[in-house]
């Protein structure tokens, strides 16, 4: 109190509220920093999802053809003898469906579009016609009423996928000549295509526009390729004379360049034809356009007929016929389809576009909620591909997983926690099983792969395999969850069950594992949700196949979910990345839902103590 | 008075007044029910009791007292080889339960554990139904296996530990959803369930309010005539309502014991004064 050198209750004070302004502002900037990061998080998360949501938009309807099949005996069973064996080897069912669309477009053959008619859908979507005869023979020689998945392509591009289509509707009747050469001019009104022809020239302009961005690249290229050619050329004439060694290397490289600049050099010119050719047919104001391949397509649909037009003007256009359905002969109403990608650069053409267009107006093509995707297997075909197969291989692979990963996790658990000795060696074990938890997957592959498929000779591809495998991986995560769950049961527990003259058997089963139980299930669950969707180490026993079988048995080979995302996302066709995205998201469903089983199991064994 | 003495007298008809006077110095006595000689506890290199000798005698309550780790405790969980569970404790010497070494390698320890039950400071009922306590026991020791055996047994456990009025009607409840006086109750009825020799009773009641207390000594009382009751308290006052025989642990050494009114009132040594008064512990 009296001590002259201890500083005053005030200046005491003067300190800490000095400092406490520090304290507040240090525990401000930290709980914005933690804002900070969890806000970063969800976003990420949320981001993720809406990718991925978003592009699997496509995948979530399908459009389907509805066809009334008239079941002739001598396709559907050639042979006459009513035995599904027989009908499912022999009969012709892509050949019905086949006459069915010809009966939509009587002409087609004399038109020479058959081939395009028959694009719109592909023969192995009639393969379960085969079987719904096989089952009931009953309705050969009747009629038939069929659904069928279309190309995958035109289906894209009827829910407008494939860029912009603009479709806009005539008002002066228009009338259709046919010329001596078969092609057709069309008329009718004063200016009937003004508005189709004012739209190219804008798309046009826009191309020619984008052509010259990439040809000033390419011309730099080209530039670059040219000063290496001429120093390539004066090293080549050098060693040449001087005769030193590396003259053949030399040559060769300067080869290699000369090509190159030949390459580019082609390259240029035709884009600078392209670019002169759409400029000149948007600067002919007035004038007639000459459509082709490279260019936005034109179509015209009147009274059932559609015309791919090889020169617009706004009085008047030149086309072919690509099809022509006897249905829409009484409409009066015309429409013009601009398609603004040009044919060359899509993979569905004019005529098959021209088909899906009048089968959907006559209500044929129908769009539907996309159920293939959950009643199929895979398939070379987007629209006839679905995740089927995959997922009863990844409950297959699950099931053994689960199976063996848990009763043995448990029980290492269970004998490392409560029985075993504390000694060299069960520190030196415990320390490996953290350690392999945090072994890369791909190890556990490798390891599957010489252990059990080339030492045990266990079958290749199949879900025992895989499970097995998956269980080395789930392993360790269950040992520690399981073990952190029993620790967590509070040592009175086992005193009572111990004073009361349980046995240490006893305690532990009567009483601690019980306990114990959610927080195991829980580990077991979550470490399920990571073997569901693990791909590396099944790629190596060879999971990773095209199977179009739904595997019934755990030596039958399969795949799993994760795998077949895998390997839709690797193939080319466009279709395949709407329902790639699909597939994510029913992945991330099963996910979500183990997730939502564990947490429920927690919630609901939790016990207070 | 001393119940105990007069009770173990009328039983074997001789005069043991005082069993115990010190830590050395004892005289043979087959009425004992629990007889430790020399008793040494180790945890590891660790000495926690040095030569415990003490007799303590049936139907009558021991307290053992002591400033905190005096080994009180210690030596009660090795009279039901409690410390067996663990690793590190090692125990030489003799205890013997009913004159038979509990440390023989022909006792089981759940065999012993039936015989002398326990009752821990914290009350520590299973999670599960009040029924299913008390059960447990019996069940596992096969002392009932139908259902009517059973349902006797524990309303006679629950009869005994006071709990049966208040329970009755919920007995297919939790046990953990008593108050921590019923739970001490519960733990009692369970572990008088299997008929036990003897209930050891570490701290029972530090964890309870004072009217939960108060019944449980209530109980430990009338417990008293049919077990062998032996209590560890830091409660002097406790000590002096519940026990007839009174044991004064110091720095694990057993330091005096004997008939708690004469360790209250003319304690020998001066530690026990010491510790009776308040000047340490």
């Amino acid at each position: 109190m009296s001590d002259p050198a201890a500083p005053s209750r005030t200046a005491l004070r003067d300190i800490v509220n000095s400092q406490i302004k520090r304290r507040h502002a240090a525990e401000t900037r930290f709980r914005w920093f933690g804002i900070t990061m969890v806000a970063t998080a969800i976003a990420a998360c949320g981001l993720l999802l809406l990718s991925v949501i978003s592009q699997s938009i496509p995948a979530l309807t399908e459009n389907r053809l509805h066809l009334t099949l008239n079941v002739s005996a001598e396709k559907a069973d050639p042979f006459g003898k009513r035995v599904p064996s027989e009908i499912r080897e022999h009969g012709d069912f892509y050949g019905l469906v086949q006459d069915a669309l010809i009966q939509r477009f009587p002409t087609v053959e004399a038109d020479g579009k058959l081939d395009d008619l028959f694009d719109v859908v592909t023969s192995l979507a009639a393969v379960p016609i085969g079987r719904t005869l096989a089952q009931d023979p009953s309705l050969i020689g009747k009629n038939l009423d069929v659904a069928l998945p279309i190309n995958d392509d035109l289906d894209l591009f009827l829910k407008g996928a494939y860029g912009e289509t603009r479709v806009s509707q005539g008002e002066e009747p228009l009338t259709e000549a046919r010329a001596a050469d078969g092609t057709y001019t069309l008329s009718g009104g004063p200016a009937p295509f003004a508005k189709p022809v004012a739209n190219l020239r804008k798309d046009l302009a826009l191309s020619a526009t984008e052509l010259e961005t990439a040809l000033g690249l390419k011309r730099q290229r080209l530039s670059i390729a040219q000063t290496q050619v001429a120093a390539l050329t004066a090293r080549v004439s050098e060693l040449k004379a001087s005769g030193g060694p590396g003259l053949a290397a030399a040559e060769a490289l300067a080869d290699q360049a000369q090509t190159l600049v030949d390459n580019l050099t082609g390259e240029t010119e035709v884009d600078q034809a392209t670019i002169a050719a759409y400029r000149a047919a948007v600067k002919g104001e007035g004038g007639a356009i000459e459509l082709n391949d490279d260019k936005p397509s034109i179509l015209v649909e009147v009274r059932g007929g559609t015309y791919k037009l090889t020169r617009i003007a706004p009085s008047a256009a030149q086309g072919v016929l690509l099809a022509r359905s006897p249905k829409g002969a009484s409409d009066y109403v015309w429409r013009t389809v601009q398609i603004a990608t040009p044919q060359n650069g899509r993979a569905v053409n004019d005529e098959v576009i021209a088909f899906g267009r009048q089968l959907q107006s006559e209500g044929a093509i129908r769009p539907a909620l996309n159920t293939t995707i959950f009643t199929n297997s895979d398939s070379n075909e987007p629209e006839l591909s679905g995740i089927l197969s995959a997922l009863v291989g990844s409950i297959f692979t699950l099931l053994v997983t689960f199976c063996t990963a848990v009763p043995i996790g448990v029980a290492t658990a269970v004998y490392l926690e409560e029985f075993a000795p504390k000694n060299a060696l069960t520190d030196f074990i415990e320390v490996n099983i953290n350690n392999l938890a945090a072994v890369p997957s791909i190890v556990f592959g490798l390891l599957g792969f010489a252990v059990f498929l080339t030492f045990f000779n266990m079958p290749r591809s199949a879900p025992i395999v895989g499970g097995i495998v998956l269980t080395l991986m789930s392993l360790p995560v269950i040992i520690i969850a399981s073990r952190a769950a029993l620790k967590a049961v509070p040592p009175s527990i086992r005193e009572a069950a111990l004073g009361v003259g349980a046995s240490k058997m006893q305690a532990i089963f009567h009483h601690v594992l019980p306990l114990a139980m959610p927080g195991i299930m829980t580990g077991s669950i979550l470490a399920m949700a990571h073997a569901l969707g693990e791909t590396a180490p099944l790629l190596m026993i060879g999971m990773v196949a095209f199977i179009a079988d739904v595997p019934t048995s755990f030596t039958d080979s399969a795949t799993v979910l994760p795998v077949e995302l895998f390997m839709w996302a690797g193939r080319p066709e466009r279709a395949w990345e709407p329902r790639t995205a699909m597939a994510i998201l029913i992945l991330l469903l099963f996910m979500i839902l183990m997730n939502a089983v564990a947490i429920f199991l927690r919630r609901k064994f939790e016990r207070r103590w | 008075m001393n119940t105990f003495s007069q009770s173990s007298t009328e039983a074997h008809g001789e005069t043991h007044a005082v069993q115990v006077q010190q830590s050395t110095g004892i005289l043979p006595d087959i009425s004992s029910k629990v007889r430790a000689r020399d008793v040494n506890v180790f945890y590891g290199t660790k000495q926690a009791l040095f030569d415990v000798s003490l007799d303590v005698p049936d139907a009558s309550v021991t307290a053992f007292i002591g400033p905190s780790g005096c080994g009180k405790s210690t030596f009660l969980r090795c009279i039901n080889r409690m410390n067996d569970t663990i690793d590190s404790c090692k125990v030489t010497g003799s205890i013997q339960v009913d004159g038979r070494d509990v440390n023989d390698r022909a006792i089981d320890p759940v065999v012993l554990r039936a015989s002398v039950g326990m009752v821990f400071q914290k009350p520590n009922p299973f999670p599960k139904t009040i029924f299913e306590n008390v059960a447990y026991g019996p069940r596992i020791h096969g002392i009932a296996n139908d259902k009517p055996g059973l349902e006797r047994i524990v309303e006679q456990s629950l009869r005994k530990a006071g709990l049966w009025e208040e329970v009755k009607d919920r007995l297919h409840q939790p046990g953990t959803g008593l108050s921590g006086g019923q739970q001490q109750r519960l733990v009692i009825a369970r572990a008088i369930a299997v008929n036990p020799e003897i209930i050891l009773m570490d701290e029972p009641c530090s964890a309870l309010d004072p009217i939960a207390t108060a019944k449980i000594e209530e109980l430990i009382d009338e417990l008293r005539q049919n077990f062998c009751i032996i209590i560890v308290t830091h409660s002097m006052a406790q000590a002096a309502r519940v026990s007839q025989r009174t044991a004064f642990f110091h720095m694990g050494k057993l330091v005096e014991a004997g008939p708690t009114e004469e360790i209250f009132t003319n304690p020998r040594d001066s530690r026990t004064q010491d510790y009776i008064t308040g000047r340490f512990g």
